[in-house]
C-alpha cells in the first residue's frame, strides 16, 4: 500500500516536473518569437 | 480553515493528498469552460477593433486574457475553498476535496497573474496589460473578497471583471479605450446578472447553504425573476449598440434584436413557470446567447473587411 502510494506521488511529480519544464521552455520560445515580431516592426 | 474536515472517504482522501495534486487538477484550477468565454469574447474585441495586429501578438495577447482568467479563477477558488466544499456544484473541485494544496493554489494564481500582464505590456501595449491587471484584480478585490459574501448585488457589480476581455482585446490592437469598447464592456456587463441569476434560481440551495447572499435567496424568487427580466430589457438596445457605433453592420443589429428578444422570451418563460426547468433552459441559452453576438460580431466585421 505504502510502495503504491509512493510511486503514484512520484509519478504525479514527474509529470509535473515536465509540463513545468515544457511551460518554460514554450515561454522561452515566446518570448523569442515576440522579439523577432516587435523589432522586424510587427 | 481545515479541508479535512469536509471529507466523506478520510482514509482515501488523505492518500490523494500525500500523492499530491495531478497536472488536471491545476489545470481545472484555472476554470477551463469559464476561459472559453473569456478567450472568445476576448479575441472578438481584438478582431473588431480598428487597425491590425500581427497575427503572433494577437495569438499572445489572446493567451494572456486566457492565462490572466485562468489566474484569478484559481485565487477564487483558493478564497472561496470553504464555501465551495459546501455547494455541491463545487464540492469536487481541487481544493475542497484536497488534491491540491491551498499555497499551491494560491502561489499558482500570483505567478501565472503577473505573467499574463508582464507579457501583454511588453509584447502588446500597457494599456492592455493595465485593463487586464485592473480586471484580475477587480475579479479577485472587489468581486471575490468584497462582494460576494456581503450583497446580493455581488454579481452585478462583480460581473464589471467578466466584461473586461473585448475591452481588453480592443485595446491591444489599438492602445486605448474608445466608446466602442466600452459598449462591448457594457453588453456583457449587462448579460450577466440573468445569465448568473437563472443559475442562482436552480442552486439556490446550495448558496444558502453556504450563506451566499445570491438574490433568489435574500429576495426570493419572484423578485429575481423581475429583475432578471428588466436585465434582458436593458440589454435588447445595449446590444445594438455596436450596429448603432459603426463597429457591426445590419447583420449583426438584426440577429441581435432578435438574440434579445429571444432572451427576453426565456426570461417571461422563467416568470411563469414556478419549477427549476425553464431556469435552467435559460442559462444554457444565455451562454448561447453571447456566444452568438461575438460570433457575429467576428464575422461582421471580417466580411466587412474582405
Amino acid at each position: 500500500m505504502a510502495d503504491r502510494e509512493a510511486e503514484e506521488r512520484r509519478r504525479r511529480q514527474r509529470a509535473k516536473n515536465w509540463t513545468l519544464v515544457a511551460v518554460l521552455l514554450a515561454f522561452v520560445g515566446l518570448v523569442y518569437v515576440v522579439s523577432i515580431v516587435r523589432m522586424s516592426g510587427g | 480553515m481545515s479541508d479535512l474536515s469536509i471529507r466523506s472517504d478520510p482514509a482515501g482522501e488523505a492518500a490523494l493528498l500525500r500523492e499530491g495534486g495531478r497536472v488536471a487538477d491545476f489545470v481545472e484550477l484555472l476554470k477551463p469552460r469559464v476561459m472559453s468565454l473569456v478567450v472568445f469574447t476576448g479575441a472578438a474585441g481584438l478582431i473588431v477593433a480598428p487597425g491590425s495586429v500581427h497575427p503572433v501578438l494577437a495569438a499572445v495577447a489572446v493567451l494572456c486574457i486566457a492565462v490572466g482568467a485562468g489566474a484569478s479563477g484559481a485565487i477564487n477558488m483558493w478564497y472561496e475553498r470553504d464555501i465551495d466544499a459546501l455547494m455541491t456544484r463545487t464540492a469536487g473541485r481541487p481544493l475542497p476535496t484536497g488534491r491540491i494544496e491551498p499555497a499551491e493554489a494560491l502561489s499558482l494564481g500570483v505567478m501565472l497573474s503577473l505573467f499574463s500582464v508582464m507579457l501583454m505590456g511588453l509584447a502588446l501595449n500597457w494599456a492592455a496589460a493595465a485593463l487586464l491587471a485592473l480586471a484580475i484584480a477587480f475579479y479577485v478585490f472587489v468581486y471575490t473578497i468584497w462582494l460576494k459574501r456581503r450583497t446580493p448585488q455581488n454579481i452585478v457589480i462583480g460581473g464589471a471583471a467578466g466584461a473586461f476581455p473585448p475591452m481588453i482585446g480592443w485595446a491591444a490592437a489599438t492602445g486605448e479605450v474608445s466608446l466602442a469598447s466600452i459598449a462591448l464592456f457594457a453588453l456583457i456587463f449587462f448579460w450577466t446578472p440573468p445569465h448568473f441569476w437563472a443559475l442562482a434560481l436552480v442552486k439556490s440551495g446550495d448558496y444558502a447553504r453556504a450563506g451566499v447572499p445570491m438574490l433568489p435567496v435574500v429576495a426570493g424568487a419572484r423578485e429575481t425573476k423581475r429583475q432578471m427580466l428588466i436585465y434582458t430589457l436593458l440589454l435588447l438596445p445595449i446590444a445594438l449598440a455596436p450596429t448603432a457605433l459603426g463597429i457591426a453592420g445590419w447583420i449583426y443589429g438584426g440577429a441581435a434584436l432578435l438574440l434579445g428578444l429571444l432572451f427576453v422570451l426565456a426570461a417571461v418563460r422563467v416568470w411563469y413557470d414556478e419549477t427549476p426547468r425553464s431556469a435552467w433552459t435559460m442559462f444554457g441559452y444565455s451562454i448561447l446567447h453571447l456566444f452568438a453576438l461575438f460570433a457575429l460580431l467576428i464575422v461582421d466585421a471580417t466580411g466587412g473587411a474582405a
